[in-house]
């Protein structure tokens, strides 16, 4: 399968474009148009078992129900994808391990990775507004994630720390911890940071740079009532 | 031997990483991995510890200090014990205290977490009755009226309203009679009751003072007493403006559990729409509690027996058990907990001055008569 980016980076759409036999799963909604010489099929499961009740963990992580698998009858055949919040998309090549990505940023994924949910804690959930189910990816292929506003991603070695609702995914070498930003608790309420997700340890991590919840908070009180 | 899927860490791989099998060995555990490169922590140097996004990751670290190797196959630190016998036997403790460490903090922080939600518990809900009861106070009653008129169309598709003067005119003469009991901005609303055909027993009063009886309330009470005990329990839900409140206590849940949920995902979304159905379905345990102990005063100072409350209440229960259509006792299934009302209504009872009563001009058993059927 071969991947490009377009229009990056504001409003992005990934291009995949597929050799005979290959297949994508994609998240249902994200088909923005698509060539001929593909057939979709529409599941609960991503591969192999599961099936129902993947599909209702993955309601849960803020992921739909079912899963579109695009598959391509002849060389060449492509579709477009986009996510349905403004901001870019990223591609990572997986080679094994495992990516847990937050809520609604999984976008599509290669046949030979499998998708499921990974419970993250009510704790962390309420601290940091996230969901308390995650996606989490395992295998070998292409991945695709998008975010709201610009992606990028960070080696961590050691330790970093990410405000909440910024996180989009990280590789399962990582342990996150919900931490205060400052000393005292006052003292990180004061400064607008609260919690903050502390990272440990080895692996990827991506992160966007705007959080959904707080920018539907500050543009919310400015709509006019219809 | 065992091979557990895993992978490497180190500064010489391409990505820094790559997927890799660790096979424990007698002296050593390798990392192997597809492209024939192998990687090898011998047990004289081994560091292990548990992290990772689930805690159950196994990392395992040698003398070379960027080269790290990992796995979260179950059952590898035991195989690494068993491999390599006393060689390993040190590292294999030094994994085994640090995740009983990480056990202990973590209770340590449930128990935290635990105090604080019992604590919040006991505060939260007197802080927040004395808020919703301010913030009822501050609406003006019109409020409740336009509320009542929203909730007035459901009331009629319960049933065709019975007009015969011996029905209706009884139903009213009993409100007019409680009605100097009640605050002058209460008597000012419009309360208006209506007798409704239907078999339920069943009386209802919505907010801004509208008044519904169920003639089948009509049929079971021994005594004008009985009907004049609901009537004033219910007139008593619109004087402290128990609906107004409810819905103020249930939009105060519904914002609380957003705020805390953000955008309202996952469990805690769920769990708000259920605080927020449950909140709407019935009044609370302390609002029919004050429903019953100010409208058996209301009853008496109007000069009916205010027996009569708790003797209907007890009336209800025994009929409930061998009743063919439990849907006909609606009210018991919306005023639930009988015992413990009678016994606090027969309590206050003794405490009550019954205001002289003159006879009723409307009678039960005229109205009965009037109905059709039985
Ligand atoms: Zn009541």
């Amino acid at each position: 399968m071969k991947t490009e980016l377009l229009c990056q980076p504001a409003s992005t759409v990934a291009r995949l474009t597929l050799a005979v036999g290959e297949s994508v799963t994609c998240e249902v909604g994200a088909m923005i148009a698509m060539s001929d010489g593909l057939t979709v099929n529409t599941t609960s499961r991503s591969r192999g078992g599961g099936g129902f009740m993947q599909g209702v963990r993955r309601v849960f992580s803020g992921e739909s129900f079912f899963l579109n698998h695009f598959h391509a009858d002849r060389d060449g055949a492509h579709l477009i994808i986009g996510p349905s919040m403004l901001g870019d998309i990223v591609h990572h090549r997986m080679s094994g391990g495992t990516v847990v990505v937050q809520g609604s940023s999984w976008l599509a994924s290669g046949p030979g990775i499998e998708i499921d949910t990974t419970f993250q804690g009510l704790g962390k959930a309420l601290l940091s507004g996230e969901s308390v189910f995650w996606v989490k990816c395992t295998g070998q292929g292409d991945l695709l994630l998008n975010s709201f506003g610009a992606i990028y991603a960070m080696d961590v070695d050691g330790e970093y720390v990410v405000d909440t609702g910024h996180i989009v995914a990280f590789e399962d070498t990582l342990s996150f911890a919900m931490t205060k930003a400052s000393e005292s608790l006052i003292g990180s309420l004061l400064g607008g940071e609260g919690f903050v997700c502390r990272f440990k340890g080895r692996g990827r991590l991506w992160c966007q740079s705007h959080n959904p919840p707080a920018f539907g908070a500050e543009l919310g009180p400015k709509l006019l009532p219809r | 031997m065992a091979q557990f899927p895993g992978g490497v860490f180190d500064d010489g791989l391409p990505d820094g990483r790559a997927a890799a099998s660790l096979v424990p060995g007698p002296e050593a555990v390798e990392a192997r991995l597809d492209s024939g490169a192998v990687f090898v922590i011998g047990y004289d140097s081994l560091r292990m510890e548990f992290g990772g996004a689930t805690g159950r990751m196994l990392f395992l670290r040698g003398a070379e200090p960027r080269l790290t190797l990992f796995s979260e196959a179950p059952g590898l630190l035991e195989a690494i014990a068993a491999a390599g016998g006393p060689a390993s036997a040190g590292a294999v403790a030094g994994a085994r205290a640090g995740q009983a460490q990480t056990r202990k903090t973590h209770l340590r922080n449930w128990g935290i977490a635990l105090a604080v939600l019992v604590a919040l518990w006991f505060t939260v809900p007197p802080i927040f009755r004395v808020m919703v009861d301010g913030a009822v106070q501050q609406l003006p009653l019109s409020v409740d009226v336009k509320l009542g008129e929203l909730a007035s169309s459901e009331m009629a598709g319960l049933g065709p309203a019975i007009t015969d003067e011996a029905v209706a005119g009884f139903a009213t003469e009993i409100v007019e009679r409680l009605r100097p009991g009640l605050p002058p901005e209460i008597q000012a609303l419009d309360l208006k009751v209506t007798v409704i055909e239907s078999t339920q027993v069943n009386a209802f009063a919505l907010p801004g003072g509208r008044m519904a009886v169920l003639s089948g309330l009509l049929k079971k009470a021994d005594g004008v007493d009985m009907v004049a005990g609901v009537m004033a329990h219910e007139l008593m839900h619109v004087r402290h403006r128990h609906g107004m409140r409810h819905i103020v206590r249930a939009a105060g849940v519904i914002t609380a559990l957003t705020v805390l949920a953000g955008d309202a995902t996952g469990l805690l979304g769920i769990a708000a729409e259920g605080a927020a159905l449950a909140a709407l379905t019935s009044y609370s345990r302390e609002m029919e509690a004050e429903a019953d102990l100010d409208g058996v005063r209301l009853a008496a100072a109007a000069g009916f027996d205010p027996a009569g409350m708790p003797a209907f209440f007890r009336k209800l229960s025994e009929i409930a058990p061998d009743s063919q259509a439990p849907e006909a006792l609606s009210w018991m299934s919306s005023h639930p907990r009988h015992d413990e009302r009678i016994a606090a209504l027969e309590a206050a009872i003794p405490g009550l001055v019954r205001a002289e009563s003159t006879p009723m001009k409307h009678t039960l058993e005229a109205a009965r008569a009037a109905l059709k059927g039985d």
